[in-house]
């Protein structure tokens, strides 16, 4: 009994679900796709825009198109994930079966202090207003994580209904709920209050709790849903359309209406009535395991064992041979008198989509062809019947053929009735025929008609038929043919569909573009003017003045108003995209296979079934997409985003990997990137990576932004800096060098050349002096000799005198030539030689006078170069102060001191006569030796006070 | 009777020396040429002088390399340099080859005279430059360990002396010795002198340096 109960039940859902027989676009990801498992416990989405997914086995992170997967060995508790939540910080907290980690900045962490949750199922984590994590675990209560990194617990022992947390909830006035398998608690002003079956709980084994902004609880339960308002609970269950009662999540969406997982498909509440999900509506799994609201207000379906599904909306109700539909290819639709659509198919016969199911009312039989390429109702309600063999019509349920004797022309693809009520019925092949309700009349190219391929034909506002062919179109009116082909403006002859506009403008859909007729001629609309795709087979225009056109890609929404309003750079978004991606059944549509019915519907015919679309509830997706560069591949080398980064010249080949996250038609997402220096301007493409092969050296910015299907741009343009490092041999540093090598070079060359000059001009001196020696030393030697030959022989003693002063003349200066050429000498270049030089001379000078000579050379470094100039200069301030001595000096010692440090010399000469007080001071000789320390740089101090006293003091290494 | 012989290219110059030398009593200069080979000739016929006066650069053979013919030829033969210059590495050079002195060109008459009479006393000059290189000459011949030639301790004192530029009276008087033994000293460092440049030189020429 209990069975046959269950069968009729079973019966009645069925049917019910029959007549909700559409398949809705939801979207399936699962482990086909890349989710780690197909069971999906919790989802969240970051303020990047990713969604996370924890699953039986692994965390996701999805952008749309490629997951990206984490597990223990990235540093998880526990593969097995639980529970998602975002904190206001931006964290992503992972609740598993292991405890809790959070994720933030590209990493997976981990804090000490939840330690004592790592042994417990974290099946809930939320955030309260105040900054509370809470955590709920499936045994040991829930545990509060404050802002002050406390961890309390709160159990059964201190009032909790039940220790296995199944979800935690705050309501818009700070109560926490908590849901667990044994009632509810809530938590208000800091005490437990409980609810269970005993005050008034319709079920105790709670799995998911929604609060709305005003306040509504609603309560998912293993016996239906719950809603508490005003102190009251009130369940709802399948009696009140629910899908299943056993509910598993909840999710509200901003307007305040509720999703509901259950373990048999989703019911969406808005408020008064249920609308049910299942497999056959496109579910790829009954149990509903978990659900969220994306920033694009998509909704979510975690489920267990079908991945995830994402409902993109209920706009488009998709048939096919699935729901029962004959044939899948559908060539035309129309509404007949009483409200019920027809369906062509090009195989199948025509059907009538009645409460969700298809039935032809046995019209099919009485048709001669099911290959059929036209409908379309009169005003007379009468539905007429194109086909590959003839023409029918239909009314009030029977079918009337044309015989091939009353009309023999096969092939009719479309009729149209003029507003003077001649029907016009295009065939293909047999030109156009006119219909005056009586007599069919052939008009074909014999008469002036362009192409007898006629597809379409349309009223002008003046009465003047249009004809589309495959060879372009004719306008007939009054007996005159006026025909428009390439020539004329049409993009392309193969003319598939005529619309006239709300203004009455004629616009034609061909294999290569749309065209518009301005009064002479027609002006087309192509790919180039961003038509996403040339292939045209119907246009169709709605009330609110949109264009829709069929195309191989999908129905481009067309806005003629902003395509004709904006500069050609904008006019890309004049075109929005309606394919697979938001829905549509296929994207390939037929040849005029469109309808608009009775209440705005628009239906699309395509290759794989129909699409009903709702274009009022269409919103599109106003929600701009949240782009990111996500990784760079340098000649195999990966690189982040975010920090700028150097490449060496040989890394110069780059890919560059960015995502724009969007859900809604992740696919249809056009990115504008700019490469400065390489990309003059905004480059687009709907590729998800762009390459640069052999970038050469420089600094570089790239950015990219990124479009979704309906205009909406990315706030943000993200952009990463690197920079390629000139190879060495360009590098500054490397020209640098070069540089100073070569000027090195110059530089030795010149100064070996101005050496050598020196060196010349040094052995030039030496020789001039060597020779002034020689010659005029020689000759003074002989007139010395001769003095002194003279004395030793003539006694008169004036001679001697003047004899003795002529030897001592000739004596000095040859000395005086003797110093300068020891002085040039370069092999006298010590500090020793200087200093013998001083002592012969002090021995020839001061040794007849009797004077004691003390020197002090102890410091003295003997080894020590001088440069020359320094060594004459002393040697002859020494030879000029030892004359001074010798000449009026009265004492008995003579001080000589010279000493030698850090680069710097000092030389002391001091008597310790009394003589010489003022006098001298001004001398010839006194001049000289002040000169003589200025030309090496000296400080000279000459002392006649107390004897006679020279000091000099100065670098070691003048000149 | 003290026999000077004279080798110097200006004639005037050495004309003057000669006339003057030979004016001095107990002092004759029978030869003067202008030329080492001149002289050698001389020496080979003639009686030889005690001394020679030898000027460096001659016609020919220059004097230093003269003066180590004359000396190996007849050791007893006691050489001077006569110089223009006041050059004491060109001096030294002399004193390797065997002077015991040397004058300046323009050295007056009677100082050549005294430097002469000094010389058979037995005494040599030695200035400081000389000195200096003296020591560093036989230090660096140490390490050969010729105690032949090496310099005595009372030398070693003497040489350091005359590096501080002391008189030989004052060395003299340092080390309480005569004037005499000073000179007697500085003449016998002079022939070391010459003996370690002989053996350098034997040492060279048994290596082939030569």
């Amino acid at each position: 009994m209990k069975t046959l109960f269950n069968f009729i039940t079973l019966f009645l859902v069925c049917s019910f679900q029959l007549a909700e027989a559409q398949q809705y676009p939801f979207r399936t990801f699962s482990i086909e796709q890349g989710l780690s498992e197909s069971v999906v416990y919790d989802m969240v989405q970051d303020e990047d825009g990713y969604i996370w997914l924890g699953t039986g086995y692994g965390l996701n992170k999805f952008d749309g198109i490629r997951f990206q997967t984490y597990f223990e060995s990235d540093g998880l508790n526990s593969s097995r994930i639980r529970a998602l939540h975002k904190s206001s910080d931006g964290k992503i907290w992972i609740g598993s079966e292991g405890g809790v980690n959070f994720f933030t900045s590209d990493s997976i962490y981990t804090l000490s202090v939840l330690d004592p949750l790592q042994n417990t199922t974290v099946t809930e984590i939320m955030q309260d207003d105040v900054g509370n994590i809470w955590f709920g675990t499936d045994g040991s209560g829930v545990w509060q994580f404050d802002s002050n990194q406390f961890l309390t617990q709160y159990s059964t022992s201190n009032g909790l209904v039940g220790n296995r947390v199944r979800t935690i909830e705050e309501a818009p006035n700070g109560e926490i709920w908590i849901g667990t398998r044994s009632g509810i608690t809530v938590l208000k002003d800091g005490n437990f209050v409980n609810y269970t079956e005993a005050n008034g709980l319709n079920d105790q084994h709670i799995r998911d709790i929604e609060i709305t902004s005003n306040g509504d609880v609603w309560i998912g339960t293993r016996n239906g849903l719950i809603r508490f308002r005003e102190d009251s609970f009130e369940l709802f269950t399948t009696k009140d359309g629910l899908v299943n009662n056993l509910i598993q999540t909840l999710t509200i969406t901003p307007e305040g209406d509720l999703w509901v997982g259950t373990e048999s498909g989703a019911s969406f509440y808005n408020g008064e009535t249920f609308q049910n999900f299942t497999v056959r509506s496109g579910l790829s799994t009954e149990i509903i395991q978990s659900s969220m609201l994306d920033n694009e207000e998509n909704i979510w379906l975690g489920t267990y064992g079908g991945g995830v599904n994402l409902f993109l909306g209920d706009y488009f109700a998709n048939y096919s041979t699935t729901q029962g539909l004959p044939n899948n290819l559908v060539t035309s639709f129309t509404e007949d008198a009483d409200g019920t659509t027809w369906i062509a198919t090009f195989g199948g016969g025509i059907t009538a989509l009645e409460n969700g199911e298809f039935q032809d009312h046995g019209v099919n039989s009485a048709l001669p062809d099911n290959q059929i390429y036209t409908l379309f109702t009169d005003s007379k309600q009468r539905t007429w019947v194109g086909m590959g063999d003839g023409l029918a019509i239909i009314q009030d349920n029977s079918v009337k053929v044309f015989s091939e004797q009353e009309f023999p022309y096969p092939r009719v693809r479309n009729i149209m009735e003029a507003s003077n009520g001649t029907y016009w019925i295009s065939t293909y092949d047999d030109g156009i025929i006119r219909y005056d309700g009586s007599q069919f009349e052939q008009i074909s190219s014999e008469d002036g008609l362009i192409s007898n391929r006629v597809l379409i034909s349309v009223e002008g506002d003046d009465g003047s038929i249009w004809i589309g062919t495959y060879g372009g179109v004719t306008r007939y009116m009054d007996g005159e043919f006026q025909s428009f082909a390439i020539q004329e403006g049409l993009p392309n002859n193969a003319v598939m569909n005529l619309e006239k506009d709300q203004q009455g403008r004629i616009w034609a859909s061909t294999f290569g573009g749309l065209a518009w007729f301005d009064g002479l001629r027609f002006q087309s609309i192509t790919r180039n003017d961003g038509l996403p795709d040339d292939v045209c087979y119907f246009i169709h225009q709605t009330e609110d003045g949109l264009f829709w056109i069929g195309t191989t890609n999908g129905v481009v929404r067309f806005n003629a108003e902003k395509y004709f309003n904006s500069d050609n750079g904008n006019a890309v978004e004049a075109f929005q995209v309606l394919s697979t991606e938001q829905g549509l059944i296929a994207n390939e549509l037929n040849l005029g296979a469109v309808y608009e019915d009775s209440e705005g519907m628009l239906w699309f015919g395509t290759v794989e079934g129909f699409s009903r679309f709702n274009p009022n509830s269409y919103g599109g997706n106003p929600v701009s997409p949240k782009v990111h560069i996500t990784g760079i591949n340098a000649s195999g080398r990966e690189y982040q985003a975010g920090n700028p980064f150097t490449l060496s010249h040989e890394e110069n080949y780059l890919e560059i990997r960015f995502a724009g996250i969007n859900f809604t038609a992740p696919n249809q997402i056009l990115y504008e990137y700019q490469l400065s220096g390489i990309d003059p301007g905004w480059q687009q493409t709907t590729n998800r990576s762009v390459k640069y092969p052999s970038l050469p050296p420089g600094e570089y910015t790239f950015k990219v932004h990124a479009r979704n299907v309906n205009g909406a741009w990315s706030e943000d343009v993200e952009e990463v800096k690197f920079s390629i490092t000139a190879p060495f041999w360009m590098q500054w540093w490397f020209l640098g060098v070069v540089l100073i090598v070569l000027v090195g070079i110059i530089y030795l060359f010149y100064n070996y050349y101005r050496v050598r000059k020196m060196i010349d001009i040094e052995r030039m001196r030496v020789r001039i002096a060597s020779d002034l020696h020689d010659d005029v030393g020689a000759s003074l030697t002989e007139i010395a000799l001769q003095s002194d030959f003279l004395q030793a022989t003539d006694t008169n003693p004036e001679l001697n005198k003047t004899l003795q002063q002529i030897g001592k003349q000739s004596r000095k200066i040859v000395s005086s030539l003797d110093d300068i050429v020891w002085s040039i000498d370069a092999r006298n270049d010590t500090l020793g030689d200087l200093t013998d030089r001083m002592q012969d001379y002090i021995l020839n000078t001061l040794e007849q006078k009797d004077m004691v000579v003390s020197y002090d050379f102890d410091d003295l470094d003997m080894d020590n170069k001088l440069p020359v100039s320094v060594k004459e200069n002393v040697y002859l301030i020494f030879k000029e102060a030892v004359n001074n001595i010798a000449k009026y000096s009265n004492g008995d010692r003579v001080d000589i001191k010279m000493k030698n440090n850090s680069g710097r010399f000092e030389f002391v000469i001091s008597d310790n006569g009394t003589t010489g007080k003022g006098t001298k001071k001004t001398g010839h000789g006194l001049r000289n030796m002040d000169m003589r320390a200025q030309r090496i740089g000296a400080n000279i101090t000459i002392d006649t006070e107390n004897g006679f006293s020279i000091k000099v003091e100065g670098k070691l290494n003048a000149n | 009777m003290a026999v000077i012989g004279i080798v110097e290219d200006n004639k005037k110059i050495r004309d003057l020396i000669q006339r003057y030398l030979d004016m001095q009593d107990g002092m004759e200069c029978p030869v003067a040429v202008d030329s080492v080979e001149e002289m050698l000739d001389h020496l080979e016929k003639h009686e030889r002088p005690e001394v020679i006066l030898m000027d460096i650069q001659l016609p020919g053979m220059s004097g230093i390399k003269g003066m180590g013919i004359i000396k190996s030829k007849y050791p007893e033969i006691e050489i001077m340099m006569l110089t223009v210059y006041h050059d004491s590495h060109k001096i030294f050079d002399s004193l390797k080859a065997g002077a015991s002195g040397y004058l300046l060109k323009h050295t007056s008459l009677p100082e050549i005279k005294e430097s002469i009479e000094n010389l058979l006393k037995g005494g040599a000059p030695m200035s400081p430059q000389i000195a200096r290189k003296v020591i560093s000459h036989f230090n660096e011949e140490a390490p050969k360990k010729n105690e032949e030639s090496m310099l005595t301790n009372r030398e070693q004192d003497i040489v350091n002396g005359l590096v501080d530029g002391l008189s030989y009276k004052l060395i003299a008087d340092r080390y309480d010795i005569s004037i005499d033994t000073v000179r007697a000293h500085i003449r016998n460092i002079y022939k070391k002198l010459h003996v370690n440049s002989k053996a350098e030189v034997i040492a060279k020429s048994l290596r082939g340096e030569i």
